[in-house]
């Protein structure tokens, strides 16, 4: 009977102690395992902490408090180059780190650099001047040093694996930086580029005295989660798949902004952003559907904010496929299409994406814009794919599932298609189950013979402004194994990139843009927008309408 | 005893081999490869060779399953391509927040299904029962993701009582924080156990109410509450103890889509942004441990089982 007793108590004690560790433990662990980096205020105010909810705190603090959910369960480093290109990425690091300048449609935006410009005629030369004063955040100065150390990082291609585009142009990268004076650098290009000053700027500096000069940095975790940065916030800690927290930068060189902290919230459920923006603890939430959109504005709780994107979504063929090696193929599911359907069926209203008519986006230099798109004309497609070939065929189309509106749109696509006797299969695939299908013909530094599918939806950004950085997406012997360009265009294309002269540029690109179109190469779907909703106690979140927002923290307030 | 145990722990090592050998393979049959992350239009072969050789994912199958296997038999899981940092301090970092969670929701099960599993057998076809077995009912077939989704409207966005996700307030580290945020899911991952050890308690309530010396010590006068407690009650937990060996594994292994769905920082988050990047160090490391744990939680429900039955244990001596 004894034993009897002592095992049940064991098997209770067991489960109990199990859980009860777990649970009392929490914190202590918790707080023992996450990274977390912080700077030496941060242990006065730890000690100070109240039981309060993130939306008290975000009320009680006297700037506010501004946090912003991104997609990602989690952060591969705190500097602004952990994930090349990865939207997430870049809105994380906005906070902490400046841009040395930014060039857009609508004008050029100056921070860490005061001026760029050419020292000679041949487009090749540069002279750039930092901004007196500028302070990385743990106050020391940030000077002409940090700008060669930083393209000397960027160069090192043991970094990501490949040298970044900002610093490399058309395949070759920039032939040098040297340091004039402590606010002053010369450039020197292999040769000249029209998208050099729109990629340069984007560059983000990282300091050279935290890393030691050293240029391989990707090991140095300890200094990439220091994170010290140029921009309006430092950062305070770091919790490993959960947050990072910013607080205000009081001897930012542009004056100290007006919010006390931003916070970065990793959220990868879409439905918890929706919860935790209506519970008020985050402040700002994306929303992409016209349903939502609609419930948004008609609630006095919430301003909605859209910004143009500057991306494009559009179908491609995949050129491995014969079929797509007849023009007369392309252009009849060109002209099967009606884009303004697909807006409105896929994305619901104007508000959310317009037509596109041509591989820019109106946030690019050199839009032309007076050009019309594709027009839908049954009659001659139906002719031409039966011509072709389409009409005895089912064409496999791909696209990616985790972007919105993807699903709706391969929808629509099929239906029209089916009015012109085109049979297809839908499929959806995950992150690189898609990118391996649809670069199968660089993927690898190899084509790798991939006919699997016939058509597939992505999208490109226009964060570049200058039209020349989207040849990498059709341009190169592998990529023409798997993407249409003429030789016209290609040329085209090669020329308006080299042109220094900006009118003769500013018409290369604009023919390009017909050429692309006559070509049938691709088939330019829609230029969304980046609808927001944000609790209406936030303002000037659509200050500066750049994505990844947001460029420049010091225009948000909260009243 | 301590020979079965000795037996049993070298029958796990073919069982991780077997289950290392399946996972690397369908991980390899999975499209897409790690490196992907890192491609540019333009790279040279030579830069991708250079890059699959530093990742150790420039050999046949074969030879990257050894190059893994060696690394972890050194103790080493390897290191996330991702995030280039060592698998096995991801894990420890991710873990305690998962399993303070699977602890919480293990112990409200545990605490909650004893008492209705009891009444719901003692009050046999009786409303009691009735009305408990219709919970139950609801608790294993209502999908966990739409409980949380209801539970986040009610008591985080209408009643605002609870956050509706995260770990910790802003500015906030103590553990009455902590706790606070884990109402919600750890309720929430409760219920379905908590439907199943119900069910599980009430039928063996039934059944030992059966038993003779039930009915002697009625017949002796014994008060109702000890014969239940301190004898029905001690028989009824005995098939629960290998449920809560199975569960242990969930334990430290976390839910994918509670975690997700409350934002909370645990492993099964860590799982599923490796699976989505192909990071194979990670999804390896995960799985290995995922399956340690089932293994060792299966070891340390039979061990339990034969410390309080006799009969096991006397079973295990003949053998």
């Amino acid at each position: 009977m004894k034993r009897r007793v002592i095992a049940f108590l064991l098997a209770m004690t067991m489960a109990v102690s199990m859980a009860a560790c777990g649970s009392s433990s929490t914190s202590e662990e918790t707080a023992e395992t996450q990274t977390t980096t912080s700077t030496e205020t941060e242990t006065a105010e730890e000690t100070e902490a109240t039981e309060e909810t993130a939306e008290e705190s975000t009320e009680s603090s006297e700037g506010g408090t501004f946090i912003v959910p991104i997609n990602s369960s989690s952060i591969t480093s705190l500097t602004p180059y952990s994930i090349y290109g990865s939207d997430d990425g870049q809105m994380a690091a906005n906070p902490c780190y400046d841009s040395l300048f930014i060039v857009s449609s609508t004008g050029t935006r100056c921070y860490l650099a005061e001026s760029l410009e050419a020292t000679s005629d041949d487009g090749c030369h540069y002279r750039m001047k930092l901004t007196d004063g500028a302070l990385w955040h743990d106050g020391e100065p940030i000077t002409a040093d940090d700008v060669v150390y930083t393209v000397n990082v960027l160069l090192d291609p043991s970094n990501t694996g490949s040298q970044s585009q900002y610093v490399v142009y058309d395949g070759d990268p920039i032939a040098s930086v040297e340091k004039v004076d402590d606010l002053t650098v010369d450039i020197t290009l292999a040769k000249p580029y029209s998208a050099f000053e729109s990629e340069f700027s984007r560059i983000k500096l990282l300091p050279e005295h935290v890393f030691g000069g050293q240029t391989c940095i990707k090991d140095m975790t300890e200094e990439l989660n220091m994170a010290i940065g140029s921009g309006p916030f430092k950062l305070k800690e770091y919790n490993e798949g959960e947050s990072i927290v910013y607080e205000r930068f009081d001897d930012y060189y542009r004056g100290a902004a007006s919010l006390d902290q931003v916070v970065i919230k990793m959220m990868p459920d879409l439905s918890a952003q929706e919860a935790a923006l209506q519970a008020g603890e985050i402040s700002m939430m994306r929303v992409t559907s016209q349903t939502k959109l609609d419930k948004y504005k008609a609630d006095d709780n919430y301003t909605v904010y859209s910004i143009p994107e500057g991306r494009l979504n559009y179908l491609t063929f995949n050129y491995q496929c014969d079929i797509w090696k007849n023009e007369d193929a392309r252009k009849a599911v060109c002209l099967a299409l009606n884009v303004d359907e697909i807006i409105m069926g896929a994305y619901g209203s104007e508000e959310l994406a317009v037509a596109a008519t041509n591989f820019c986006s109106p946030e690019n230099l050199y839009y032309n814009d007076e050009m019309e798109g594709y027009q839908q004309d049954l009659e001659e497609a139906k002719r031409l794919a039966e011509e072709s070939g389409l009409t005895d065929m089912t064409l496999n189309y791909i696209y990616f599932s985790a972007r919105p509106n993807m699903k709706e749109t391969a929808q629509i696509v099929q239906q029209q298609l089916k009015q012109i006797g085109v049979e297809v299969n839908i499929q959806a695939y995950d992150t690189s189950e898609f990118f391996a299908h649809l670069f199968a013909a660089w993927r690898g530094g190899k084509t790798t013979e991939d006919t699997s599918w016939d058509l597939a939806t992505n999208g490109m950004d226009s964060l570049n402004a200058d039209p020349a950085t989207k040849m990498s997406s059709w341009k190169g012997d592998l990529i023409q194994n798997g993407f249409y360009m003429s030789e016209e265009t290609s040329a085209l294309w090669e020329k308006a990139a080299q042109s220094i002269d900006l009118t003769e540029r500013e018409e290369l690109y604009k023919q390009l843009q017909i050429q692309m179109n006559e070509d049938y190469s691709l088939y330019p779907m829609a230029n969304t927008n980046y609808v927001m909703v944000a609790r209406k106690e936030f303002k000037g979140l659509d200050a500066i309408e750049k994505y990844p927002v947001f460029e420049d923290y010091t225009q948000i307030t909260m009243e | 005893m301590k020979k079965y145990i000795v037996k049993r722990v070298i029958g796990l090592i073919p069982l991780l081999l077997v289950v290392s050998i399946f996972s690397f393979l369908i991980l390899q049959a999975a499209p897409g490869s790690p490196i992907d992350n890192y491609m540019q239009p333009g790279m040279t072969e030579d830069r991708i060779e250079a890059l699959k050789e530093e990742y150790g994912l420039n050999g046949s199958i074969a030879e990257q399953y050894w190059y893994w296997l060696k690394h972890v038999l050194q103790g080493d899981m390897g290191t996330s391509i991702s995030k280039n940092r060592p698998v096995t301090e991801l894990i420890a970092e991710r873990l305690p927040a998962t399993v303070s969670l699977m602890g919480a929701s293990l112990l409200i099960s545990i605490v909650c299904s004893i008492p209705l599993g009891l009444i719901a057998g003692l009050h046999k076809d009786r409303p009691m029962d009735k009305v408990i077995s219709t919970i139950t009912y609801f608790g294993i077939s209502i999908p966990p993701f739409w409980i949380a989704m209801i539970s986040v409207i009610i008591f985080a966005i209408k009643l605002r009582c609870f956050p509706t996700g995260g770990m910790h307030s802003l500015d906030v580290e103590s553990t009455a924080d902590t706790l606070w945020h884990m109402v919600l899911p750890a309720c929430v991952l409760s219920l379905n156990h908590t439907a199943v050890y119900t069910k599980y308690i009430r039928s063996n309530t039934i059944s030992q109410l059966e038993e003779d010396y039930v009915v002697t010590a009625v017949s002796k006068g014994t008060n109702k509450n000890i014969i239940l407690f301190c004898h029905v009650l001690k028989n009824c937990l005995l098939p629960i103890i290998t449920l809560i060996g199975m569960n242990i594994a969930g334990l430290v292994c976390g839910s994918f889509i509670i975690e997700n769905i409350f934002s909370w920082p645990g492993i099964g988050r860590l799982c599923m942004e490796a699976v989505g990047g192909r990071d194979y160090p990670v999804i390896m490391g995960y799985t290995m441990f995922s399956c340690l744990i089932l293994i060792v939680g299966n070891l340390v429900a039979d061990v339990l089982y034969a410390v309080a039955d006799p009969r096991i244990r006397e079973g295990m001596g003949r053998k």
